[in-house]
């Protein structure tokens, strides 16, 4: 770290993405030193945090503010604005310029204010594309005001003590070439969506009759790369099922009781659509009703541990469990993560790397009433329940998969969803540092008049894992019972 | 009949194959230097090639017992020569019973096959390996034989002819051993007993493709289903300008028969 100017204190200027996100980083940085205080600025929802501070033993004054997400749009030039103003395949060519729309001038006018006032700006975005991308809409406006900034980029994955304080003391500098891909990622979106909307708009604009109370003329038919085509796969599938025909079917159902209970078998058939067909194989099974056991097989059945927690997957369990939508899912989460009780929940990482602290996370978790006992049998060495994470395969670079960073039994300003969600994050975590539910499988395969019939079963011998995951016990065990055949003949 | 075409009737009649005399003597005059080729089988041989290529519904004669339709719980005496106008997987629902799956316990097949003058139809028993889902429409096969139809015939009967009758005789009874069950009009059908012979009718085909093409088509909108079933639908496309759509066995002409009652197969006999 170089000190700026000469000896003395430095002016520090931070920028995080929300505001929530300024004050966490503000209230974590400032709890050492006193506490920090809290003035407007030009915006009314972006305040300005202020507190001292060291950075690699440099004594630093630190001005927290944030944006409320993207700065700056990408537009088309005043002349190609209007829908009559070219061809639709000229929008491929047209230029293209960022400007800071109407709505975040306010936000504008603090960061060149403040710029003026400082010697180094340090971006305190998300750590992904989008957050380069903004960092660098921050540059622009800063740069803009002060030429002479010094620019670094902090990045951590968690709004806990440790991540923050690690994240500026190593401070780096922004990744030109992601800020870029996101540049070059909303130039296409631009271009295909306006060209094509325009384009289908005027083509098909008297081609249907809509029954929407608005006026004709401002009727718009959208495109959009990736709306268009998730569109399509919902019409086809709703064509599907408009279009499904039920159709009769039968089968032939075989049961065998005993003392120990009733055994129901499945036609290897399945079931067939031709009455002829399935009455006639019918008869020849009640013509010669003895059933004759062709095979017994006992099969050990493992339930693997889950790989560690990536969006995508707590999207998917949140949904099948609690049926939250992935949108309130990752709403809920967000809260979560701002509040430091989960790491950062966009990631692709479903593997965790291998320095790190597993075992503290798992202790953090020990004071928990519910399942506080099962972390400690985690940890105990003679229950030998430990088993390391699997690996998914996939690693965004930027982030760990979604673990808890923070014990709580449960915070007062909680909804069911957080509490849901929270408890899903630790005991998932939990499951994945576990060995293995074990299984016992029993098939039997029987054969009447020819046709052949199975039935199976499964009985838990080693809850384990499932025990950190209720969840899953349903899917694993089968509502039949496992029970022997003596009594039917070979 | 005349007396050239005598022998070559009695020869075909012999493998379980009767045909019309009318079309046996059209095919004999369409082929050049007919009685030029000498021997019965080699003349029986010939018509036969030309036979594989014909409509049976047209030029069978007919060799199933009468009533057959009715049997039940009886063994067949074989060889019988039939033609399959079409074939269904009847464990799978109508938007799947066209696409092409192994023999296995997934598979059913349904068949439904003429000897010209009676339908009969037969379930895949056990599974037949030699039998697709998409075989070509108004293919040829044999019940009750369970060796290579024509080939042992010609290699005995190029080394001496009085040898060949009779090995080939000898050939004949093993294969009356084994026969057809027959249970409530239904063939059931399993690879000892069925061999496929070959052949194709190109109308039966065209039919076929058109039905398949239709049923396979993916769903798009009720506007373009026309407030038809799609078992409806497919039969139309098969067949335009058909006015049976409907679920029956007899009585209706018999291009129209095939599919009509059978496309969702759900024959009744």
């Amino acid at each position: 770290m170089h000190r700026g100017g000469g000896g003395g204190t430095i002016r520090v200027l931070n920028v995080a993405e929300k505001p929530s996100v300024a004050k966490s980083v503000s209230e974590i940085l400032s709890r050492r030193s006193g506490g920090m205080q809290s003035r407007p600025g030009r915006s009314q929802y972006n305040r300005i945090f202020e507190f001292n501070y060291t950075i690699g033993g440099q004594a630093c004054h630190m001005s927290v503010t944030s944006v409320t997400g993207h700065l700056m749009e990408l537009e088309f030039e005043e002349r190609f604005r209007r829908w009559h103003s070219c061809d639709p395949a000229d929008l491929f060519q047209a230029p293209v310029r960022k400007f800071v729309p109407q709505d975040k001038q306010a936000i504008k006018q603090t960061l060149e204010e403040e710029s003026r006032k400082c010697h180094w700006l340090v971006l305190w975005l998300d750590c992904d594309r989008e957050g380069e991308n903004i960092a660098y809409e921050v540059v622009e406006v800063c740069t803009g005001a002060n030429r002479n900034l010094n620019i670094f980029r902090a990045r951590f994955s968690a709004l806990i003590d440790r991540e923050i304080h690690e994240a500026v003391q190593h401070l780096g500098r922004p990744n030109k070439l992601f800020a870029d891909a996101v540049d070059a990622r909303q130039e296409i979106d631009l271009r295909i969506g306006a060209s094509f909307t325009r384009f289908q708009t005027m083509l098909l604009k008297d081609a249907f009759v809509i029954d929407i109370a608005a006026d004709d003329r401002n009727l718009v038919l959208s495109y959009g790369p990736c709306q268009f085509p998730t569109l399509g796969f919902i019409v086809e599938r709703f064509w599907e099922i408009q279009a499904h025909e039920p159709e009769e079917f039968w089968t032939i159902n075989c049961t065998h009781t005993s003392d120990e209970g009733t055994a129901s078998f499945v036609w290897i058939r399945g079931h067939l659509f031709d009455y002829t067909s399935a009455v006639t194989t019918y008869e020849m099974c009640v013509e010669e009703p003895m059933a004759t056991v062709q095979n017994v097989r006992n099969q050990e059945k493992l339930k693997y541990p889950p790989y560690p927690l990536s969006t995508v997957e707590l999207q998917k369990r949140a949904s099948r469990y609690f049926r939250m939508s992935s949108e309130h899912t990752m709403k809920v989460a967000e809260e979560l993560y701002q509040a430091g009780f989960i790491s950062y929940p966009r990631t692709e990482t479903d593997s965790f790397s291998p320095n790190t602290d597993l075992h503290t996370i798992v202790r953090e978790q020990m004071p928990h009433p519910v399942w506080g006992e099962y972390a400690q049998r985690l940890l105990n060495p003679e229950a030998r329940l430990w088993r390391n994470p699997s690996n998914g395969g996939h690693d965004d670079k930027a982030h760990p998969p979604i673990h808890p960073t923070k014990f709580s039994a449960g915070e007062n300003n909680w909804s069911q969803d957080h509490k849901k969600l929270y408890e899903l994050i630790v005991r998932h975590f939990l499951a994945c540092c576990s060995q293995p539910a074990v299984g016992a499988e029993t098939t039997v395969e029987i054969d009447i008049a020819g046709e052949q019939f199975n039935a199976s079963g499964r009985v838990v011998l080693a809850l384990l894992l499932l025990t950190a995951d209720p969840n899953e016990i349903s899917n694993f065990i089968d509502a039949k019972q496992r029970y022997g055949f003596s009594c039917l003949h070979r | 009949m005349s007396g050239r075409l005598r022998s070559v009737d009695e020869f075909l009649l012999r493998l379980g194959l009767h045909l019309r005399p009318e079309w046996l003597e059209s095919c004999a005059a369409g082929l050049p230097g007919f009685d030029g080729l000498g021997r019965a089988e080699v003349q029986a041989r010939r018509c036969f090639e030309q036979f594989l290529f014909a409509d049976m519904n047209t030029c069978g004669a007919g060799v199933l017992p009468e009533g057959v339709g009715n049997m039940h719980a009886v063994v067949l005496d074989g060889p019988f020569v039939l033609q399959v106008d079409e074939i269904v997987n009847i464990s799978a629902p109508l938007r799947e019973r066209y696409h092409e799956i192994h023999a296995g316990p997934k598979r059913c097949l349904k068949l439904s096959m003429t000897d010209g003058i009676q339908r009969i139809f037969g379930m895949e028993y056990r599974p037949i390996k030699d039998l697709e889902v998409l075989a070509p429409a108004g293919l040829k096969v044999n019940c009750c034989s369970f060796l290579i139809f024509w080939d042992n015939c010609l290699t005995f009967g190029f080394c001496a002819l009085v040898l060949c009758i009779s090995v080939f005789g000898f050939y004949l009874r093993q294969i009356v051993i084994r026969n057809v069950h027959i249970r409530r009009g239904l063939l059931m059908l399993v690879p000892e007993v069925i061999e496929i012979l070959g052949g194709v009718v190109d109308d039966l085909e065209a039919a076929r493709d058109r039905l398949v093409s239709e049923v396979n088509k993916p769903p798009r909108g009720k506007r373009k289903q026309g407030g038809l079933p799609l078992s409806s639908r497919a039969t139309l496309a098969a067949w335009p300008g058909s006015s049976n759509v409907t679920n029956g066995g007899e009585g209706i002409p018999l291009a129209a028969a095939v599919n009509s009652s059978h496309s969702t197969g759900l024959g009744t006999v």
